[in-house]
């Protein structure tokens, strides 16, 4: 079945209208305010086939038709949009020497050490998940629209790794309904920045790879139109050479005209093969992932710095977390006066985590 | 715990606008629907893809569309949703772009109800080449409507007529598929009655030709846009605000990259420059003939006659002098029945005493050296009966010519057509020849007289002159010596270029001389106004200058438009 056609029907289902296949197309009912929203009788036959429609007096629906495009519209205005959460691990948290291995081993701090100071906590870590459609538009002919999305941990601001979002797309979901805590909320919102920030950054990336597939044909057109104007400038000089004089003037005139309609030109095509894109956002889910929160000090010496690390059993892994001082996401690290990072701390060798 | 992203990414407020209507449906905290969301990929998809992929009506077509023409279809339909603004240069095809898009549009079904409006002179050619090229039946609305026929044809009105009642209600009633507006520039005004016109149409799809979507004001491109796609350049105020007044000139205006950037989506602009379209040149050559004496003598007594009479004339029989001042300068035998007509039996008779005017013995000496190269030749004439006087000439010359005229059947003209191709050399015409036919293959013409009206040389000239066409246009102009004609053509060689023009050019430059500007009568009143020659000829000088000011403001103007609108 056409996609365009196989959407619209599904659309008309989550509307309340009601389809059953017919002979050669689609028997669809819908309710008034679809029927209205459409323009269109509240019973149809639909098709994605032109013939059978132009024979059969079916609507035609298909890929490009304006009320599908309309549809979509609406279907992505409105967004899909929502909670989920993963089901609560029904077994203990692993013990706090575990724990504590773990937590040393993924988060290895300059001049400091981790303990683990007390019993965890149950909490559910929100991740931020973002979709979006991007238009790329890399020429004024060559327009693309493409598919984005990114997981970021809202409490830290750090894009999950294609395994981790397998895990938690994989990840069991409970029955019946579901409650976020305002808290979350909170912080999914204030995530939306980076995971904004994270798509951007991919658009980029994605707009200068064609861009630079479109630079031939950039190139082609600037020859093209120099070789235009070349050869009507020549072709007025060479008459204005034999012209009388009021013809010479008009002809002069007209060249003066070519000559800056060329630089206009030439400047418009380098415009026009300036690629951009646009970021059209219809998804956002706040993801519940359930875990244990970790009470530690990280330690110098004497001096120990409270801290927290959530165990996520989904992913089998803490969460990342960043420089509680500067919010960098580099490797912790510790002096004599604080907790900090390895970019904020003065001194300390620079390693990416 | 702090994560500091603010200062990293100040435009925090406009991220969060972006994502402001999901955020308010996140708040409700309701869980996701699987069902719904695999909806909204799919909505995605259809987004992603809008279609057209495939171009259904092209096997149906008549003729074969440039590469550019349907490129700018399926932009038109993909990335504008069928709502546009064509602004290709002059003499590019809008109107080819317009067809196809609609042509596409019935194959999908998604324009039963089409409407085209165009200027009254050129509802004739929408017509012809609706019905010729892309095959789709056509109905011309009158005052009272238009016939709605089972093949659903398109609805043409001229915009005279659909922006007066009773055809403005009949035509605003309707809720049409696809409106399509040729030279959508007269619609810039909201306030005219083309403007109020324009805005209450309600369509799915609409189209605005124009070559000049903005002329010195800003205010006209966001008057044109807003039809297109409302609200796109924002209110009246932000774009003020944003780009200057409504009276802003062109070369004043603010964030002129922006407001290209905003007008590429729903704009699309070819150049010559850009399309594989080079037209061959125009090479004119006007010959000056000079008459025996009685030609001159009877010239000069009808012209003597003309301006006596026409200072008191009433209209209508100011309108008969006029046509007689120019069928006496066509030939001997085309103003002798008119004589005969308006009671000059006396100048009748010495009109029909003239056996062979000078233009005829040219016009046999150029036929035949042409025929000896093997070129094929096109003669215009205005009128029916030098025409008949020329064919007569011509066979007694010995040269095979056809003859080609109004009076013909569509059958005839076809097969006078095909005889011009295949057999005869030489094709003796009246204006009508070759209304959207291929005559490609000659490139030789002849005007036997010369037309008062600069766009019906323009017309003659485009019979030829014109895409497919692959080696220089030679046109001769046959002028006698003293007559007005002479005078005319000199005002359109020197002050307008008029055969250096690119086709299409001369409509904009007269458009520009005054709103009803019409050479042909600004030329005769001249005449009549005039006590002697040297007042008329210095009236010409005068319209020659309005029509040179008019030329360097066409031009100005082709600069603006280019730096407001870009391309494509």
């Amino acid at each position: 079945m056409d996609p365009g056609l196989r959407f619209w029907l599904r659309y008309v289902d989550d509307r309340g209208g009601l389809t059953e296949p017919a002979p050669d197309g689609t028997l669809v009912v819908l309710p008034p305010a679809v029927a209205a929203e459409f323009d269109l009788p509240d019973e149809l036959i639909v098709t994605a086939d032109p013939d059978v429609a132009r024979e059969d007096g079916m609507v035609l629906l298909a890929t490009g038709h304006p009320l599908l495009i309309r549809a979509a519209d609406t279907a992505l205005t409105d967004g899909d949009v929502g909670v989920v959460a993963l089901v609560a691990p029904t077994t203990p948290a692993p013990d706090t020497t575990q724990l504590q291995d773990r937590v040393r081993e993924q988060f290895p701090v300059e001049h400091g050490r981790i303990d683990v100071t007390g019993l965890p906590v149950r909490v559910d870590r929100p991740i931020v998940r973002v979709g979006a459609l991007v238009t790329y538009t890399v020429s004024a002919e060559e327009c693309y629209q493409e598919r984005l999305e990114c997981w970021v941990d809202a409490l830290s601001g750090r894009q999950l790794g294609p395994d981790a979002v397998s895990r938690l797309q994989r990840a069991p979901r409970p029955e019946g309904p579901v409650t976020a805590p305002q808290a979350a909320l909170e912080s999914v919102t204030g995530a939306l920045q980076q995971a904004h920030h994270i798509l951007d950054t991919a658009a980029e990336q994605r707009r200068s790879t064609l861009s630079a597939q479109a630079s031939d044909s950039h190139q082609r057109e600037r020859a093209h139109a120099r070789a235009y104007y070349d050869d009507v400038l020549q072709s007025l000089e060479r008459r204005r050479a034999s012209a009388d004089h009021d013809r010479a003037e008009l002809l002069a005139a007209r060249t003066a005209s070519t000559r800056e309609e060329r630089a206009r030109r030439l400047l418009e095509i380098d415009e026009k093969y300036q690629a951009r894109h646009e970021i059209r956002p219809f998804r956002l889910h706040a993801v519940l992932v359930p875990g244990w929160r970790v009470p530690v000090d990280v330690r110098r010496g004497p001096r120990c710095y409270p801290f927290t690390f959530d165990w996520l059993a989904a992913l089998g892994a803490f969460a990342a977390e960043r420089c509680p001082h500067c919010g960098a996401a580099a490797q912790l690290s510790v002096s004599k006066t604080r907790l900090g990072c390895l970019t904020c701390l003065p001194g300390t060798t620079l390693h990416e985590p | 715990m702090s994560v500091g992203l603010s200062a990293e990414h100040p435009a925090r407020a406009e991220v969060l606008a972006l994502y402001r209507p999901l955020l308010e449906r996140l708040a409700g905290a309701a869980a996701v629907d699987p069902h719904r969301s695999a909806m909204v990929d799919e909505a995605g998809e259809v987004w992603s893809r809008p279609g057209f992929d495939t171009v259904l009506s092209q096997e149906r077509l008549r003729f074969s569309p440039f590469d550019y023409q349907l490129a700018t279809m399926q932009t038109v339909l993909r990335r504008m949703r069928g709502r546009a603004i064509l602004a290709d240069e002059v003499g590019l095809g809008k109107t080819i772009e317009a067809g196809l898009v609609l042509s596409e549009l019935r194959m999908r079904g998604l324009a039963d109800r089409a409407l085209v409006i165009t200027p009254a002179g050129l509802v004739g050619q929408w017509r012809e080449e609706l019905e010729r090229k892309f095959a789709l039946p056509t109905t011309v609305a009158v005052r009272g409507g238009w016939e709605a026929g089972e093949d659903r044809p398109v609805v043409l009105a001229s915009l005279a007529a659909a922006r007066r009642d009773p055809l403005k209600s009949a035509v605003i009633d309707e809720r049409w598929d696809v409106v399509i507006v040729d030279e959508a520039h007269r619609l810039r005004n909201p306030s005219s009655a083309s403007g109020r016109l324009a805005r209450a149409l309600r369509t799915r799809y609409l189209l605005l030709l124009t070559a000049t979507p903005v002329e010195n004001r800003l205010q006209d491109l966001y008057e044109l846009v807003n039809l297109v796609a409302p609200g796109l350049l924002g209110t009246a105020a932000q774009f003020r605000s944003t780009h200057g007044t409504a009276e802003t000139g062109v070369e004043a205006l603010r964030n002129v990259a922006a407001l290209r950037a905003r007008t590429r989506g729903i704009m699309v602009r070819h150049r010559r420059s850009e399309v594989a379209v080079m037209l061959p040149q125009r090479l004119a050559e006007t010959v000056l003939v000079t008459p025996c004496d009685a030609e001159r003598s009877l010239y000069a007594e009808i012209t003597a006659r003309i301006r006596s009479e026409a200072r008191a004339a009433a209209a209508s029989q100011r309108m008969t002098l006029r046509s007689l001042t120019r069928l006496a300068g066509s030939s001997p035998a085309a103003v002798a029945p008119t004589l005969d007509k308006v009671g000059w039996s006396d100048l009748a008779a010495r009109a029909r005493a003239i056996e062979r005017p000078r233009k005829i013995d040219e016009l046999l000496a150029r036929l035949r050296s042409h025929v000896e190269r093997g070129e094929k030749v096109l003669v215009f004439t205005a009128f029916r009966n030098t025409l008949d006087a020329l064919a007569a000439e011509v066979a007694a010359a010995g040269i095979p010519a056809a003859c080609y005229h109004g009076s013909l059947s569509r059958r005839d003209k076809d097969a006078v057509v095909a005889s011009f191709r295949d057999d005869v050399p030489v094709l003796l015409s009246t204006e009508s020849a070759g209304e959207g036919r291929n005559l490609q293959f000659c490139h030789v013409m002849i005007n036997m007289d010369l037309p008062w009206n600069p766009m019906q040389i323009e017309q003659r000239l485009g019979r030829l002159h014109r895409v497919g066409q692959d080696h220089d246009v030679l046109l001769a102009n046959l002028v006698s010596r003293g007559t007005i004609e002479e005078r005319i053509l000199n005002v359109l060689e020197s002050k307008i270029n008029l055969f250096e023009l690119v086709v299409g050019e001369l409509d904009m430059i007269l458009g520009r001389v005054t709103d009803d500007f019409d050479f042909e009568t600004s030329v005769f009143t001249a005449y009549v106004s005039a006590e002697d020659d040297d007042a008329f000829a210095t009236s010409l000088d005068d319209l020659g200058a309005d029509l040179a000011r008019a030329r360097s403001d066409y031009l100005r103007t082709r600069g603006a438009v280019d730096q407001l609108v870009g391309e494509d």
